[in-house]
């Protein structure tokens, strides 16, 4: 019997010593020294090549991964500004047509291919041509060509004066990349791009994460991390859990309501700043009530933002005074809208809207009723918004009804010819990812060139005002910053006024990382910045 | 029994080239222009048909769908969108993770659910039987994803004992499939004891009994056996759910499974990868009520297939 028990404990103890292994082993290869940098993102690094050929390259995470593994020739830091990056000075022509760039010396790209005035060139010219490059068209369309001038010296030439010519070479698909490893890997360069920043690619596992290792090579100097990985968490708990287990450093996309959960905890650290992305409900300019601007004034005094921002967004949204964000290059603020009930009341009435037996507006027989269109989870808190401006309106004695689609289907509603809209008001949210306010207020606000097609990029209100083509035109072919800015300026505060939409709000980028982490950058263009990091 | 299996084998043929028919037709009736999706906010109307013609979206419908035949019988499934890669190779190594998943979370449930369901049927009134119909009560009013959270904040997040979320060894295994299993456990649980406490009411039980044989004998060799065809239905009948509750849970745990890749997929527009993997689960489902239907026979003796 004794021997029989005893034996029968060696074995079980031997059992639970192979599961004790078995479990504890990827803990204990995870607590080695040489931590690798983990940041959570809400979607996937795919494709990371400059030059989309047909799908765009997923935002924001794969222009992130971009900013770790490309340099680019000019950067932005984190008040939007440009410094120099692979390009150490500038200049531009008395005309303005071209830009000559001087190169930094002795930087070479993963690869150990050379970075000098012919791969520059290169770079430019693919990211120019349509055929190379399908993505982000409007941002490289104005630029004409570009030559070497000598090894360490390129041109980029201009049809017409180009404003926001540094911000694209700034953009994330201004990175420079390896011509050696371009021609080499044709299509496959997409899933293993070759850059000259400080990460290099290591692994992709495409939907799963992407895993960089250090540049030793780097002209800036050794980056602080041995490994830094980017892994896709779609859920915003999951991302909070990452980062309270310590599993994840760094966690993009955070819910507002989670906020106070993650300031609560002493080794947690929430940055928080208002993003590029303004939003507002976009008037169909095609029907005919919405063609007086008292209506569309007497909607904007309807809104009260601030119980709105505060109850939906527990204050991490901003109401905005202009249509572009404070942080978008050529701001200006020209107003708010402040919240006036009778204002609105009276202008309905100026109108000629008249309460009738239900308390809903009539005039000439017809019932004040229209449909709200929104997103379903696409854009930050849509049906909530959707909903407080339904109620908004309804004070007013305007009967909206919403009608909620999914994301895939929302744009094909959008983006329509004018006589197969199938809204009244629409919740948009543009982001000028460029951080260029000349780039924001043309996508949606210069008239479209004709009425047969869908708009030419998101004016699909249909406003239409010469004065602000105009403005908007010579801000483009305008160099000089001030001016450019006072042209900006003149175009913000005609538009704000005409009212093409009910301004609301810009959200706020909110990310957290451990407390000991230092220098991660969160740019309002939502990026967030990790090629500074150290621990 | 072998003809009747073999017949079944030889009907998953044409049921999954219908399903696969039904899914082409859907996926271009669904609205959203997947050209317009894939050439991005910016493109012109240039781009987007050039896009259109790559993607030899601008074919009629019947050409589509010769071409779709022809790659699926060749085992290719286009290729996806965002990930540019062949939509097999996605398929083929995001495959095994949901299967370990699905896998595990069934061993757990059978390990689990079918002892205790038997012991709560033998002693109706034990402490037991109570403790067991009370808990998979609880299991099965709370949806998955809330059980996975709930977990993640215990045993990940204040205690530190789990990973939080991922792909690794077994570890990262624990906490999904519990958070999967927890519904089918309780279902099948119930399900256990109502259909033991049945037989055991039967004519041939009281047989058995009056024979004179043990309890012990009567329950193992007797009743269990026919017992376990409505056990082994009911679990059948969740293996929609095994798969439809696995792409929640392994979205919420970043579990490089299917489901995880169906989520991404959906997010961003990707229809070709969309497509595959809906496929997948399709024949999946089939195929999984084809095991069940062949081993009804192999439990119990009163079913036999000509």
């Amino acid at each position: 019997m004794m021997h029989k028990g005893g034996k029968g404990m060696s074995t079980r103890r031997a059992l639970a010593l192979v599961v004790a292994a078995v479990f504890l082993l990827p803990l204990s290869a995870g607590a080695q020294a040489d931590r690798p940098l983990v940041y959570a993102q809400n979607v996937a690094v795919t494709a990371m090549d400059t030059a989309g050929s047909t799908i765009g390259t997923v935002y924001p995470a794969g222009y992130e991964a971009m900013f770790l593994i490309y340099d680019n020739l000019v950067a932005f830091n984190d008040k939007m500004q440009i410094v120099p990056q692979l390009a150490t000075e500038w200049s531009v022509s008395r005309d303005a047509l071209t830009w000559t760039f001087r190169l930094r010396r002795g930087v070479t790209f993963h690869d150990g291919t050379p970075f000098d005035a012919d791969a520059a060139v290169f770079h430019i010219q693919r990211q120019i041509d349509t055929a190379t490059n399908r993505a982000n068209r409007p941002l490289w369309d104005p630029i004409s060509g570009v030559r070497k001038v000598d090894d360490l010296t390129i041109a980029i030439s201009t049809q017409k004066p180009y404003g926001a010519l540094l911000s694209t070479l700034a953009h994330g698909s201004g990175g420079v990349v390896s011509p050696t490893a371009v021609r080499r890997l044709g299509e496959g360069f997409a899933r293993a791009p070759v850059g000259a920043g400080p990460y290099i690619v290591e692994r992709l596992d495409t939907g799963t994460e992407l895993v960089l290792r250090r540049n030793d090579n780097y002209w800036g100097g050794r980056p602080a991390y041995s490994r830094i990985i980017l892994r896709h968490v779609p859920d915003p708990t999951t991302r909070i859990a990452l980062l309270l287990s310590g599993q994840a450093d760094v966690i993009n996309l955070i819910p507002p309501e989670n906020v106070a959960q993650l300031q609560g905890n002493p080794n947690v650290e929430v940055i928080s700043r208002p993003a590029l992305r303004t939003f507002g409900f976009a008037f169909n300019l095609n029907r005919r009530f919405f063609q007086d601007v008292r209506v569309r004034h007497a909607f904007n005094y309807a809104v009260n933002r601030g119980p709105v921002i505060k109850a939906i967004f527990k204050d991490f949204a901003t109401p905005i005074d202009s249509p572009l964000s404070p942080f978008t290059a050529g701001y200006t603020p020209v107003n708010k809208w402040e919240y006036d009930l009778d204002r609105a009341k009276a202008l309905m009435a100026e109108a000629g809207w008249r309460p009738g037996p239900d308390g809903v507006l009539r005039k000439d027989g017809q019932a004040f009723e229209i449909t709200l269109l929104t997103p379903i989870s696409m854009l930050p808190k849509d049906i909530e918004v959707t909903q407080a401006f339904q109620n908004f309106l309804r004070v007013i004695g305007v009967r909206a009804t919403i009608n909620r689609v999914e994301p895939a289907a929302f744009f094909d509603m959008v983006r329509v010819p004018p006589d197969r809209i199938q809204w009244d008001m629409v919740l948009f949210g543009f982001n000028p990812s460029n951080g260029d306010g000349a780039y924001h207020l043309t996508s949606l606000f210069e008239s479209n060139p004709n009425r047969t097609g869908p708009p030419k990029v998101w004016n699909f209100t249909w406003y239409v005002n010469p004065k602000v083509d105009e403005l908007l035109n010579q801000a483009d072919v305008t160099v000089d910053q001030v001016k450019r800015n006072e042209l900006l300026a003149q175009a913000a505060r005609i538009i704000w006024n005409d009212a093409p939409y009910v301004w609301l709000y810009a959200e706020n980028v909110i990310v957290a990382k451990r407390k000991e982490i230092k220098n991660v950058e969160v740019l309002p263009v939502i990026f967030t910045i990790l090629r500074n990091a150290r621990p | 029994m072998g003809l009747f299996a073999l017949r079944r084998l030889l009907l998953l043929v044409p049921q999954t080239l219908g399903v696969a028919t039904l899914i082409f037709l859907v996926f271009r009736w669904v609205p959203g222009d997947p050209a317009l999706i894939a050439a991005g906010p910016s493109a012109t109307q240039a781009q987007v048909e050039a896009i259109r013609r790559d993607l030899g979206l601008d074919q009629p419908l019947w050409v589509q769908y010769a071409v779709f035949l022809r790659g699926l019988s060749r085992g290719d499934l286009g290729t996806s969108l965002s990930l540019k890669q062949p939509v097999t190779r996605i398929l083929r190594t995001r495959l095994g993770p949901s299967l370990v998943l699905m896998a595990a979370s069934l061993a757990l449930t059978i390990v689990l659910a079918i002892p205790s369901g038997v012991v709560a049927a033998v002693r109706p009134h034990g402490a037991l039987a109570q403790a067991v119909m009370g808990v998979s009560i609880l299991a099965l009013s709370i949806p998955n994803f809330l059980v996975g959270m709930i977990l993640m904040q215990y045993l990940a997040v204040r205690l530190g004992w789990l990973p939080a979320a991922g792909t690794g060894g077994l570890l990262y295994l624990v906490m999904p499939t519990l958070a999967v299993a927890a519904r089918l456990v309780a279902l099948v649980s119930r399900t256990t004891r109502a259909s033991v406490i049945e037989v055991l009411n039967e004519d041939f039980v009281r047989t058995a009994r009056a024979k004179g044989l043990a309890a012990r004998t009567v329950l193992y060799r007797h009743a269990l056996r026919p017992a376990l065809v409505p056990i082994l239905t009911m679990i059948g009948l969740q293996a929609g759910y095994l798969l439809g509750g696995s792409i929640v849970v392994e979205t919420l745990f970043a579990y490089q499974g299917l489901g995880q890749a169906m989520i991404t997929a959906v997010s961003l527009r990707d229809y070709f990868l969309v497509q595959g993997i809906t496929l997948i689960y399709v024949a999946g489902f089939l195929l999984i009520t084809l095991i069940m239907d062949l081993s009804y026979a192999a439990f119990d003796p009163r079913i036999r297939y000509a």
